[in-house]
């Protein structure tokens, strides 16, 4: 294609920009869709010209080794250029070749990928020099792994991994949060926040999202000591990953935890503000802990209240001061939010169970649990039956839970649901996330547990703080998930495990899915601290929410 | 007081008794107030154990309360409530007529309706359609214990509407001759569903089957701070008449006066706060109660 043709070039040799950006009008002319994209080009050329002018000595040496690597994986993958930010135009340009061939569907990703860019490269430029040594880092083709972005507009990235524009995104954030924490040092040795890359497989419908083993942990690459992270937040991130901490409540808390940790070892750098230098301390372990594991829409809410706070902080607050109150916020963000809420969950939740009741629950939650012992505790004669799914097997520790207080429970497996269905009266189940159009997101299996319970006609109740209320809208399960281990799906029966070799099996994929979507016409109720609403009221809990705060 | 005055709405009459109840109250502090006014509610219950009496008195109690957070003299206070009581007695007692005004339009020429039991907003709907010089048929229910359908029959013969009385058992055989369905609510709950005289459920279903639409009219002050699940879970206090819940030991003998309709069978809700879908109605009660 001659646009390709022509910007790569273009890439090689700067003398003639003038020729290529009169090219570049005479294109644009014909093909309106792409003015945008070549007004901002040539904006950006402009800068890395003057920019290029100033540090004119240091120029030459660093294109020629990123034309040598531009040159050698061109032919075959022509998106995957080193994203060093001195040789920009020519990646750009090259991720638009590929763009070029899938323009409707990428080029929203596209224009978003160049005003990050450019974006990134102004700062990166600012801040110093970029060595040879961080590209190895991020030079894997098409496996980097994406950043989660709280901006609601843009598509977050960790749903683009296979957009290898957006991939640059990522590989530029984390070079510039790990040159942030390190000043104008060199990094010779790791990487401070890794790329996790992705493993296996994966299946078509998925492969935008990613799927890591847990035998490869993000910091294996991380060097000893960590200067940028924090060990806590290591050593959280670790706990993520490995599935050790699990559960969206007990993620939260421990997330605060965390937090508090950190803000107390922290210590203000000469001539900057707490306020200011606090939310970016944070940002590089914040994305160390989305490659451990993707956030949760409670994590997420409970980070943004955190942000707020510090930077509502006064300049004039001392740091001693500052650093109490913050750690006093986030007691009270745990305290109200998730334990009183949960007291106040329990005593609408408590009223809804009769004796005699039978209850099905599914898999885990910290919620459905405290509920059932706070019910027994006021001696309601009930049973339980615990619902529980292969791989994870949460409902055993569920089950665990539940006889120890004395409550009569049966356990089965999901697919005996149909089986015992009939003798169920209610279904509790509880949720990751409530969406801003009704949906519940919860463990995979729960719609298919609400679907048939609507179809035996069993209320079917989910209980849910307020604070894991998002903003996002999803209607299918597709969009927005995570896929979890898929060695996990391997059963040894017998000393023979015959998924063992899935790799080697080109047309086998395991898909090990964690979340799934659940639309509101199967709940008939959810019980929150606001009390009992309809599905369909959640946008208005939001709505007032936000006036509150 | 009721039933002195029949035309008046069993919730209106409990809210004037206890606005009066207020006037005459000797407490000395709010707080004393409030329990005597939770108490006096409680009686009223007892006597009349509809949902509506339960709704009003509760919205009623919100109402004034919200003043004693305003005005830490008692007296002042005092006064400021009963102005308030006031000014929200007279608001509902508007509010059939703006019921009314509402839905006359979704009543077009030609239209067989069909309701049941006897309802004075449907009433009202009704009178003002005719009014506005609309020709239709209405079939009502006998509704059995009681028979009120037979009394709604001659109020609706008295203006000249034509009226035909059905058996309740005849809903599925008469459905496909209507148009729509209108019915009353005694209560509505946080859901969007209604709690209303028995075998409207009934209907409710029969109305989904034929895809015919399902309007309830109902006022503000029915709705309810109940979020039932299926029919079990409606309190027995409301299911059954006050003498029968004091007389009577073992419920189960009983017969229910009222079902509970889930809101996924009705299609719109007529009240004086609009006209609003079953999902609306928890938006408008958390704007009530939150």
């Amino acid at each position: 294609m001659a646009d390709s043709d022509g910007r790569q070039v273009d890439g090689v040799n700067h003398a003639t920009d003038k020729d290529v950006k009169l090219q570049e009008i005479a294109l644009a002319k014909n093909e309106g869709k792409e003015l945008t994209k070549e007004e901002k080009q040539r904006l950006r050329k402009e800068k890395k010209q003057h920019k290029k002018n100033k540090k004119d000595d240091k120029g030459p040496p660093e294109k020629e080794k990123e034309k040598e690597k531009a040159s050698v994986p061109a032919p075959s993958k022509p998106a995957t250029q080193s994203p060093a930010h001195k040789a920009a135009p020519a990646p750009v340009h090259a991720s638009e070749s590929a763009a070029a061939a899938e323009k409707p569907a990428k080029s929203k990703a596209e224009l978003r990928a160049e005003r990050r860019a450019r974006q990134d490269s102004e700062r990166t430029s600012k801040q110093g020099k970029k060595e040879g040594g961080q590209q190895s880092a991020s030079s894997k083709p098409k496996a980097t792994p994406n950043e989660l972005q709280p901006v609601v507009k843009r598509l977050p990235e960790h749903v683009q991994v296979d957009d290898p524009a957006a991939l640059k995104k990522l590989a530029k954030k984390l070079e510039r949060q790990q040159k942030s924490g390190q000043g104008c040092g060199l990094n010779k040795t790791g990487v401070e926040v890794p790329l996790r890359s992705d493993y296996g497989y994966k299946v078509s419908l998925f492969s935008h999202l990613h799927q890591y083993s847990r035998k490869s942990p993000p910091t294996l690459q991380i060097s000893i000591p960590a200067t940028v992270i924090h060990p806590s937040i290591v050593r959280l991130g670790l706990q993520y990953s490995q599935g050790i901490i699990a559960g969206s409540n007990a993620r939260s808390v421990a997330l605060l935890h965390t937090f508090k940790q950190v803000i107390q070892d922290y210590s203000t750098p000469p001539n900057e503000e707490l306020s200011r230098d606090l939310v970016n301390k944070l940002s590089p372990y914040i994305s160390f802990l989305s490659q451990c594991r993707p956030l949760s829409a409670s994590m997420g809410n409970a980070i943004k209240y955190i942000k707020k706070e510090i930077s509502n902080i006064p300049s004039q607050c001392k740091e001693e001061e500052a650093k109490g109150k913050l750690q006093a916020c986030i007691d009270s963000y745990i305290n109200e939010k998730i334990i009183l809420a949960s007291e106040a969950i329990s005593k609408y939740a408590i009223e809804k169970i009769s004796d005699g009741d039978v209850i099905l629950v599914y898999g885990c939650s910290s919620l459905v649990n405290h509920i059932l012992c706070k019910a027994f505790e006021k001696q309601r004669k009930f049973r339980v039956i615990v619902v529980d799914s292969r791989p994870r097997l949460e409902g055993r520790e569920a089950l665990r839970r539940l006889v120890k207080k004395g409550i009569r429970c049966t356990y089965v497996l999901i697919s005996a649901l149909s089986y015992i269905l009939p003798e169920v009266s209610k279904v509790f189940l509880g949720a990751h996330a409530l969406l801003a159009n009704g949906y519940v997101m919860s463990r995979v299996g729960t719609s298919q547990i609400a679907l048939v319970a609507k179809a035996y006609n069993v209320p079917v109740l989910v209980c849910c703080e307020t604070y894991k209320f998002c903003e996002r809208v999803q209607t299918d399960s597709f969009v927005s998930n995570e896929l979890d281990d898929p060695d996990d799906l391997i059963v040894t029966r017998n000393g023979k495990s015959h998924l063992e070799n899935w790799q080697t099996v080109k047309s086998l994929g395991l898909l090990n899915l964690v979340y799934d979507v659940t639309p509101p016409d199967f709940v008939d109720l959810v019980i929150t601290d606001l009390g009992m609403i309809p599905c369909t009221s959640v946008p208005v809990v939001l709505r007032v929410k936000n006036v509150d705060q | 007081s009721s039933q002195r005055d029949p035309d008046v709405a069993s919730a209106v009459a409990a809210i004037r008794s206890l606005l009066e109840f207020l006037r005459r109250d000797q407490s000395e502090t709010i707080l004393g107030l409030r329990e005597n006014m939770t108490q006096a509610i409680r009686r009223l219950e007892e006597t009349d154990s509809s949902v509506a009496v339960s709704s009003g008195g509760e919205l009623f109690l919100r109402f004034i309360s919200l003043t004693s957070l305003e005005h830490p003299d008692l007296s002042q206070c005092k006064n400021v409530m009963i102005e308030r009581g006031e000014l929200f007695l007279k608001k509902i007692s508007l509010s059939r007529g703006k019921v009314g005004k509402l839905c006359h339009t979704f009543i077009k020429d030609g239209a067989k309706i069909l309701t049941h039991s006897s309802s004075r907003v449907v009433l009202k709907v009704l009178e003002n359609a005719a009014a506005d010089n609309k020709r239709f048929t209405v079939y009502v229910t006998e509704s059995q214990p009681d028979s009120a359908g037979k009394r709604m029959a001659q109020k609706l013969r008295k203006l000249n509407i034509p009226v035909m009385v059905v058996l309740d058992a005849a809903v599925g055989y008469i459905m496909e001759k209507v148009d729509l369905v209108i019915v009353g609510a005694e209560g509505v709950v946080e859901s969007g569903g209604v709690i209303n005289k028995i075998g409207t459920y009934q209907m409710a279903v029969c109305s989904k089957a034929h895809n015919k639409p399902f309007y309830v009219v109902a006022e503000s002050f029915k709705f309810v701070r109940l979020y039932p699940l299926n029919q079990q879970d409606v309190p027995d206090r409301f299911k059954y008449t006050a003498d029968i819940l004091k007389t009577v030991k073992d419920l189960n003998q009983e017969h229910p006066m009222i079902d509970y309709t889930p809101p996924s069978l009705i299609t719109l809700l007529f009240t004086d706060l609009g006209v609003l879908t079953p999902s609306a109605v928890s938006d408008e009660l958390i704007k009530l109660y939150l």
